[in-house]
C-alpha cells in the first residue's frame, strides 16, 4: 500500500516541500530510501525501525520504499525520521491503529527527529520552515516539542508539538488531544536592557565613543586603531548596546539563520538581541561566508542586523577580507558550490581593530615602537584599499592613562547615547522612505548627490582640507554620508561646515599614515 | 676625446673612486679610446673587467649609452662641467661624474642638508617639520637622503612651501630606496634636483650609503641634525660635515629620551651648535626670515592653541580642559589643523605646527 505525508526541506534559508512518500509490499525484507537523501537520512532506516518497535507498534516485514520527492533536489539532516516513520505505519496494510491513514496526515507538515525509543528530537531550522510553509499555504504542523518556543512567534499557523512518536500517532488517529503552540508577543532583549557591557563603564576614549555612536546611528563601519591593551576589543562589545532596538521582522530573519546554523537557543526560541559574532583570525574563509557541503551560513551571515567584530584585523587571511567586499556593498553573500547556490543575508556593521604596526606601539604616548618604517608599510598595507573603502570611520585608541581610570567622573551611559541613535535612525527611515536603503551609509551614489547637498562654505572647506591634509580621493564620498550621519544626530536639516569637519577627523588612514 | 666624455664613458662601468683616478693618471692627459685600450697598466688596474670594458670602448657604445640615458631623462654632470658645484671641489674624493635629473642651479643656493633619524619620535617630526618650513621659505635649499624619517619630513615640507629641495640617492634612479619613496622622487626630480654617482640599474647597498653621505655633507653650506640616536648613519654624515668644515646645527633633545642621545651628545662635546629656533640658520647663511601672516582664531580655537602650548596631547587630555563636547571639539581640531596651526601625529595626538 503506499501513503503520502508532507514534509519540508531547506536550502538556504528558504524552506521547499517534500513529499514523503511510502510504498509497502510484500516481498524479501528491504528497506530503501531514494530523493538525493545525505547520509544522515539514509541512517533514518534504523532509527525509524527501533523508534517503531521500541513504541509498542509493529513494524512490517516487507519490502519497504521511501521517497522523497522532488527526487531531483538534494535533502539534508535528520528531520525526516517522524515523516517517514508515519509514512511506514499509515502504508502497513496490517496496522492495526484505527484512523491512522493518509487522509488523516494529509493536512499536517510533518517535521521532527526520531531517537531509538521513539522519542521526538528536535531539528535545525524549524522557523524558515515555518515561514515557507505558510507562505504556501500550509498551516498545521507537527513538531518536536522541543521546538515549540521556536514556533510560538509565528502566528498564522497551528503547531501541534510531541514529544514522542506514540504521541504523534495517538493524535494523528485522534485518540489524544494535543495543545497547540501559543503564540507570544515578542519583545526585544534591547528593550529591556540586558546588556552587561556599558559605555558608562568605558573611561575615557571619548573620540571612539563618539565614532561608535556615528557608527551606530548612520550604519557605519568602524576601524579602531591603537597599542594593544588600549581598550579596542571593550569598546567594540559595548556597541550592541547603542544600537536601536531590534523589530520583529529583523528578529525573525536573524533566528531564521541562526536556527539553520543550529546556534539557536531552544530554551529561548528567538534571537531577541543584535548578534555579536568575533571569529578568531584564524577562521577559514568558509566559516566566515557560509557554504561547505552542507550550505551552512558563515559567521558573517550569523552577524546579520547586527554587529561583526574582527579583532586584530591584519592577522586575518588575505582572502577572508576580501570575501567582506561584496557583503559591505550588498547585504548578502551569495556562496557557490558546483551543486547549489545559496544566497544568505549578511547586513552587519563592521567593527574591525588593528595594531598600528607589527609590535602594536606606534604613536602609543608611553611606549616606543620598534619597526621599521617598512615593517609598518607592509603591516597597514595588509588592509586592502577596497576594503578601507567601505570603512567610513578610522578612529585612534590610545591607553587610557591610570589616573582617568580611577577616576570617579560619571562616563555617559549607554542608554543616553541610544537615545540619540534612535533619533537620528528616525529622520534616516523618513529619508529614506522611497528608497531600497534605510541607513545612510548605504546611500547610493546618486543618493549621495541628493541628500548630501553642501554649503559653498562646506564646499571651501573641503577642498582646502583635501590639499592641505592630502586626503586620498576615496575619503570624499565617505566623509559626505559621514557628515550626513552628523548632522542628523545634530539635528540638522543641512550638513555644515562643523558636521564636514568632525568627518574629516575620522579619516586617518586616508592621510599619510608615516 | 674631452676629459668629461671619457669620464661619462667610464660612468658606465661603476668603478670605484680609487679606480677611476688611477685610469685618469694613465691616461696622461690624451683620452682616447686607442690609449685606453692599448694600456697595459690600465689593464692592471681594472683587472678582470678590463676585457669586458675595453670592449666597448669605442664611439658607437659612448652614444648607445648616452641615448640610452637621454631616454631615462637622466643627465651627467662631470667634474669638469663648468656647472659642478665648487662646494663639492673642496672635499678629499669629490665624485668624477654625478647622474641628475632636474634642476642644477639649485647647487648654486645656499643649502642646508637636514637629517636625522629613520624613525623620528613626535617632538622629531615636529622639529623637523619647523626648521625645514622655515629654511626651505626663506629661500635655503633642504638638501637630504630621501631615506624614512627625518629625510622624507624634511623633503616633503620643503615641496609644501613651494621651496626647494635636493635628495641625494645611494642607488641608481632606476631603483629608489625606499621603495615607497618614488613618488616623493618624482615630485623632487620635477620641482627640485636628485643626484646620484650610480648609474641607473645600481641597487643600493650598505655600503653605498657613507659615500652618499659624503656628498650630502659636501653639498651643504650647513647640516642641521633634529634628532639622532646614539648609532646612526647621521654620525657619518656629521663627520664628514666636520671634515668639509660645514658648521653643524644640533637641535637638543629630551635628554632621557633615546632618540635624542646623538643629537644631545653633539651638543655635550660642543661638536655641533646649539640651535633653538630655524631663524639662527637662516641669519647665519645670510637668509632672511619670512614674515609670518598672523591667523584670525575665534576663542575656542585660541583655547586649545593655548593648551597646546604647553605640549602635545592627546584628544582626551584636551577633552579634559576645555569644556566643549567632543564633537565639537572634533571639528575645531580638523579645522585648526586646515588652518596650519596645529597638526595631528600618530596616534591621534596633536601638537602646534
Amino acid at each position: 500500500m503506499l501513503s503520502k505525508v508532507h514534509s519540508f526541506g531547506l536550502f538556504g534559508i528558504e524552506g521547499f516541500v517534500v513529499e514523503v512518500e511510502v510504498d509497502i509490499v510484500n516481498g524479501l525484507p528491504h528497506f530503501e530510501i531514494v530523493g538525493l537523501a545525505d547520509t544522515a537520512i539514509k541512517e533514518a532506516k534504523e532509527r525509524v525501525k527501533a523508534a517503531i518497535r521500541n513504541s509498542g507498534f509493529e513494524y512490517p516485514i516487507k519490502k519497504i520504499t521511501v521517497n522523497l520527492a522532488p527526487a531531483d533536489v538534494k535533502k539534508e539532516g535528520p528531520i525526516y525520521d517522524l515523516a517517514i516513520a508515519l509514512g511506514i505505519m499509515t502504508a502497513d496494510s496490517h496496522s492495526e491503529i484505527k484512523g491512522l491513514s493518509s487522509q488523516a496526515l494529509h493536512d499536517f507538515v510533518i517535521v521532527g527527529e526520531l531517537s531509538l525509543n521513539g522519542e521526538v528530537k528536535p531539528i535545525k531550522g524549524l522557523l524558515p520552515i515555518l515561514i515557507s510553509a505558510q507562505k504556501m499555504g500550509f498551516n498545521k504542523f507537527i513538531i518536536p516539542y522541543a521546538n515549540s518556543k521556536e514556533a510560538s512567534f509565528i502566528s498564522n499557523v497551528t503547531c501541534f508539538p510531541v514529544q514522542s512518536l506514540e504521541e504523534a500517532v495517538l493524535f494523528v488517529s485522534g485518540q489524544k488531544n494535543i495543545a497547540p503552540v501559543t503564540v507570544q508577543e515578542f519583545v526585544s532583549d534591547d528593550k529591556q536592557n540586558k546588556h552587561i557591557l556599558d559605555f558608562k563603564y568605558v573611561k575615557g576614549q571619548q573620540r571612539a565613543k563618539r565614532a561608535l555612536e556615528i557608527a551606530a546611528a548612520g550604519g557605519h563601519n568602524v576601524l579602531m586603531i591603537g597599542p594593544p591593551g588600549s581598550g579596542k576589543s571593550m569598546l567594540a562589545k559595548c556597541f550592541p548596546s547603542i544600537l536601536p532596538d531590534m523589530t520583529f521582522e529583523e528578529a525573525l530573519e536573524v533566528t531564521k539563520i541562526h536556527s539553520i546554523a543550529g546556534e539557536l537557543d531552544f530554551k529561548k526560541g528567538i534571537v531577541a538581541s543584535r548578534p555579536f559574532r568575533s571569529p578568531h583570525h584564524s577562521a577559514s574563509t568558509v566559516s566566515m561566508t557560509g557554504g561547505g557541503s552542507q550550505a551552512k551560513p558563515g559567521e558573517i551571515s550569523l552577524a546579520h542586523n547586527g554587529v561583526l567584530y574582527l579583532d586584530e584585523m591584519p592577522e586575518y587571511q588575505r582572502s577572508c577580507l576580501e570575501m567582506l567586499r561584496q557583503p559591505l556593498e550588498d547585504g548578502v553573500i551569495t556562496v557557490a558550490r558546483s551543486a547549489l547556490t545559496v544566497t544568505y543575508p549578511a547586513n552587519f556593521t563592521l567593527i574591525a581593530s588593528m595594531n598600528p604596526c607589527p609590535c602594536g606601539n606606534y604613536g602609543a604616548k608611553d611606549r616606543e615602537c620598534k619597526c621599521s618604517p617598512a615593517q609598518i608599510h607592509k603591516y597597514l598595507a595588509k588592509i586592502s584599499g577596497p576594503i578601507l573603502d567601505r570603512i567610513d570611520l578610522h578612529v585612534e585608541v590610545d591607553n587610557v592613562s591610570f589616573d582617568d581610570l580611577r577616576s570617579s567622573s560619571e562616563e555617559e551611559s549607554s542608554s543616553t547615547i541610544k537615545a540619540r541613535v534612535d533619533k537620528a535612525r528616525k529622520v534616516q527611515l523618513e529619508r529614506f522612505k522611497n528608497e531600497k536603503n534605510f541607513s545612510n551609509a548605504k546611500m547610493s551614489v546618486p543618493a549621495t548627490k541628493k541628500y548630501c547637498v553642501l554649503s559653498k562654505e562646506c564646499e571651501d572647506l573641503l577642498k582646502t582640507a583635501f590639499t592641505s591634509l592630502k586626503l586620498s580621493a576615496r575619503a570624499h564620498d565617505r566623509i559626505l554620508k559621514v557628515a550626513r550621519t552628523i548632522a542628523d544626530l545634530d539635528g540638522q536639516e543641512n550638513i555644515l561646515p562643523e558636521h564636514i569637519a568632525e568627518a574629516i577627523a575620522y579619516r586617518s588612514l586616508d592621510r599619510k599614515y608615516i | 676625446m674631452q676629459k668629461s666624455d671619457f669620464l661619462k664613458f667610464l660612468s658606465g662601468f661603476e668603478l670605484s673612486f680609487a679606480k677611476i683616478s688611477k685610469i685618469i693618471e694613465e691616461m696622461q692627459g690624451d683620452f682616447s679610446f686607442e690609449k685606453f685600450i692599448a694600456s697595459d697598466k690600465i689593464e692592471n688596474i681594472l683587472g678582470e673587467d678590463f676585457g669586458k670594458i675595453a670592449k666597448k670602448a669605442n664611439y658607437e657604445y659612448l652614444k648607445k649609452y648616452l641615448d640610452k640615458l637621454e631616454s631615462l631623462e637622466i643627465k651627467i654632470l662631470t667634474r669638469e662641467d663648468d656647472d659642478f658645484p665648487e662646494k663639492l671641489l673642496r672635499i678629499d674624493d669629490p665624485p668624477f661624474y654625478l647622474f641628475y635629473k632636474g634642476d642644477l642651479s639649485l647647487l648654486k643656493e645656499k643649502c642646508v642638508a637636514i637629517v636625522g633619524t629613520r624613525s623620528p619620535s613626535g617632538y622629531g617630526i615636529t622639529i623637523t617639520e619647523m626648521f625645514a618650513k622655515e629654511i626651505a621659505s626663506a629661500g635655503g635649499v633642504i638638501v637630504s637622503g630621501l631615506a624614512y624619517g627625518v629625510d622624507s619630513i624634511a623633503h616633503r615640507k620643503a615641496l609644501e612651501q613651494q621651496g626647494k629641495t635636493i635628495a641625494v640617492l645611494a642607488s641608481g634612479f632606476n631603483n629608489i630606496y625606499p621603495q615607497q619613496h618614488v613618488s616623493l622622487f618624482n615630485e623632487i626630480a620635477k620641482k627640485g634636483l636628485v643626484l646620484t654617482e650610480h648609474r641607473p640599474d645600481i641597487k643600493s647597498a650598505k655600503y653605498l650609503f657613507p659615500q652618499r653621505n659624503r656628498i650630502v655633507a659636501g653639498l651643504s653650506d650647513a647640516l642641521l641634525i633634529t634628532e639622532a640616536g646614539a648609532r646612526s648613519g647621521t654620525s657619518i654624515t656629521k663627520d664628514f660635515a666636520l671634515d668639509y668644515g660645514v658648521p653643524i646645527y644640533v637641535v637638543p633633545g629630551n635628554i632621557t629620551s633615546p632618540k635624542s642621545d646623538g643629537t644631545n651628545l653633539l651638543i655635550s662635546t660642543m661638536q655641533g651648535i646649539c640651535t633653538l629656533e630655524p631663524k639662527s640658520i637662516i641669519e647665519d647663511l645670510g637668509l632672511h626670515v619670512k614674515k609670518r601672516v598672523l591667523m584670525q582664531l575665534n576663542l575656542d580655537e585660541n583655547e586649545i592653541v593655548k593648551i597646546l602650548q604647553t605640549g602635545e596631547k592627546d584628544i582626551d587630555a584636551i577633552l579634559e580642559k576645555v569644556k566643549i563636547n567632543i564633537n565639537k571639539l572634533n571639528s575645531l581640531l580638523t579645522t585648526l589643523e586646515i588652518k596650519g596651526i596645529i597638526k595631528r601625529l600618530p596616534g591621534g595626538i596633536y601638537s602646534l605646527s
